[in-house]
């Protein structure tokens, strides 16, 4: 063993379930917590995914990056997919045509494919209660087809869709809190998780998918491409933004609401806006309306969370 | 390299490379508790047993440490190998008869029943992955195993005059069973197995909580790293 100049207390297991080469973008937030979720999740694992970044660039024919099984759905479907391959295994277990043992069912789709358009299906896996997982990549936007906005997409935020200009401030609608639906589905487990704290994702997918039942996972993907930010400062903004409370950390077990961090003082909200073009036309009043916003939000979830 | 049958299956491996990462490498799942990437395997915990048969000679062996020899027939789920293997974990069991992990890796073995009458909270399965890391990883020999009457327990090493213990928590993060309490709260770091208090540095810049103060001037001492500028990532350039 190699001896470490400088050691870290804490060290990712190295075994890769998702391989190199595929074609994200440099810096992509998204991709590097695909790789985290499927480390957590291990062999056992089916994965269900609708279309968006993730499943076109680890996909392109010949090759694959899924080093286990996967499936590709439609844009709204894979909650609703999830749901078909649960109850199959469960079915097929029972007659004795699939190897006895737990297998993590999981679907993946981004927050178009979650908050927009799939939410019909992943309301109806949630209440019919199947044991499975679904993880949606918050990256703000439909990022694969070319930037438009999101029920995702924050307030203020430029995308194609919700370009700022005289009349407009950028999206008009405030993030739809989907950690909220889920847990008013009564499911589980629901958690935010972020890939600048890896050891936290990887310990909620776990918990996750050891769940019987629903459970539902939020992970913040910074988008280069689609925020107009470096490269190689993504793991910068997933962090920056749990500092400042854009994207705060919480679990919801059983109702049960448990802030994972919190800080003596959240940061200011320019450090996380000012590294993004997609902020750059936001004035210092729609700022400070913006950074009052998010604080209440945080404020809700201690309250919540000390109850 | 020496050929080796494992499970049926002829396949190479290196000089001197362990059962275990041979099995690894051909998708063979064999279970560990004590294994740990940053340090050298010991073969304390036995969960990974596995049958080798060698000179028309079978026995069970700890395949993290089992090196590969030419012509050797392993097999990792035979009657042999799986005894063996419920045998190492009720040793385990005898330990810490109440520690849900190592409950589950029982009935994953095929412990039938893994209920006990011990009220023991006790969750050290005696593995020293905690010593060896605090050794050989970050250098400072702060914890050992210490004898006590309730059989032995990571403890301050006694052949320190005072604790030496930076309380940077790889003992914890390293633990297969969350036996080391380590708990931040108020700006102190509390390791409760040996009673470690540590105050936590602050970023200058933030006032957000890095690290043990203790920590940064080891790594001062040792690396001559400057950590009196101290920042957070976020802070950083």
């Amino acid at each position: 063993m190699e001896k470490y100049g400088l050691y870290t207390p804490r060290v990712a297991p190295q075994k890769e379930y998702f391989a190199a080469g595929h074609r994200a973008c440099v810096g992509c937030g998204e991709m590097l917590a695909v790789r985290l979720v499927c480390k957590a999740l291990g062999k056992e694992t089916i994965v269900i995914n609708s279309t968006g970044c993730i499943e076109i660039v680890s996909s392109l024919f010949p090759d694959t990056s899924w080093e286990v099984p996967w499936m590709h759905t439609l844009f709204e479907n894979s909650a609703a997919v999830a749901s078909g391959v649960e109850s199959a295994i469960k079915v097929m277990q029972r007659k004795g045509k699939y190897a006895d043992g737990k297998v993590n069912v999981v679907a993946m789709g981004g927050d178009g494919a979650t908050l927009d358009i799939g939410m019909q299906a992943l309301s109806g896996a949630m209440e019919r209660g199947h044991d499975f997982v679904y993880v949606c990549y918050d990256n703000e936007a439909y990022m694969n087809t070319g930037i438009q906005r999101s029920s995702a997409t924050p307030y203020g935020a430029m995308t194609t869709t919700s370009p700022p200009g005289k009349k407009s401030i950028g999206q008009q609608t405030w993030k739809k809190d989907m950690p909220a639906i889920a847990v008013a589905h009564n499911i589980p487990y629901v958690a935010t998780a972020s890939p600048a704290y890896p050891f936290d994702l990887m310990e909620k997918v776990k918990k996750a998918a050891a769940t019987k039942g629903p459970a539902y996972l939020q992970i913040f993907s910074p988008c280069p491409t689609g925020w107009r930010s470096a490269g190689e400062i993504s793991v910068k903004l997933a962090r920056l933004a749990v500092e400042t409370g854009a994207f705060p950390l919480y679990e919801v077990e059983n109702g049960k609401y448990n802030l994972t961090m919190d800080f003596e003082k959240l940061r200011p909200i320019t450090d996380y806006m000012k590294p993004q073009g997609r902020y750059r036309h936001l004035t210092e009043s729609d700022i400070v309306l913006i950074e009052k916003k998010l604080h209440e939000q945080v404020q809700e979830l201690r309250d919540k969370s000390s109850r | 390299m020496v050929k080796i049958t494992i499970d049926g299956r002829q396949v190479d491996a290196e000089d001197e490379q362990t059962i275990l990462s041979v099995a690894q490498r051909e998708g063979i799942e064999i279970p560990t508790l004590c294994k740990h990437e940053a340090v050298k395997p010991l073969g304390t915990c036995r969960v990974c047993m596995v049958e080798v048969v060698q000179d028309g000679k079978s026995r069970s062996v700890a395949s993290c440490i089992f090196k590969a020899k030419e012509g050797m027939e392993v097999k990792t789920d035979s009657d042999v190998a799986k005894e063996a293997r419920i045998n190492a974990v009720q040793t385990l069991l005898e330990r810490a008869p109440n520690s849900q992990v190592v409950q589950d890796m029982a009935t994953r073995l095929g412990v039938q029943d893994v209920s006990t009458t011990s009220t023991s909270t006790e969750k050290c399965i005696q593995c020293t992955l905690c010593v060896r890391i605090c050794e050989d990883i970050v250098g400072v020999s702060a914890i050992a195993m210490v004898k006590t009457e309730n059989g032995r327990k990571v403890a301050a090493n006694p052949k320190n005059k005072t604790l030496t213990c930076i309380g940077c928590g790889s003992c914890a993060y390293a633990c297969p069973t969350g036996n080391i309490e380590m708990i931040d709260a108020d700006g102190i770091r509390t390791i409760k197995n040996w009673d470690g208090k540590f105050e936590i540095a602050k970023c200058k810049t933030c006032g957000n909580y890095l690290a043990p103060q203790v920590q940064l001037d080891h790594i001062k001492n040792t690396y001559g790293i400057d950590v009196d500028v101290a920042v957070c990532r976020s802070c950083s350039a």
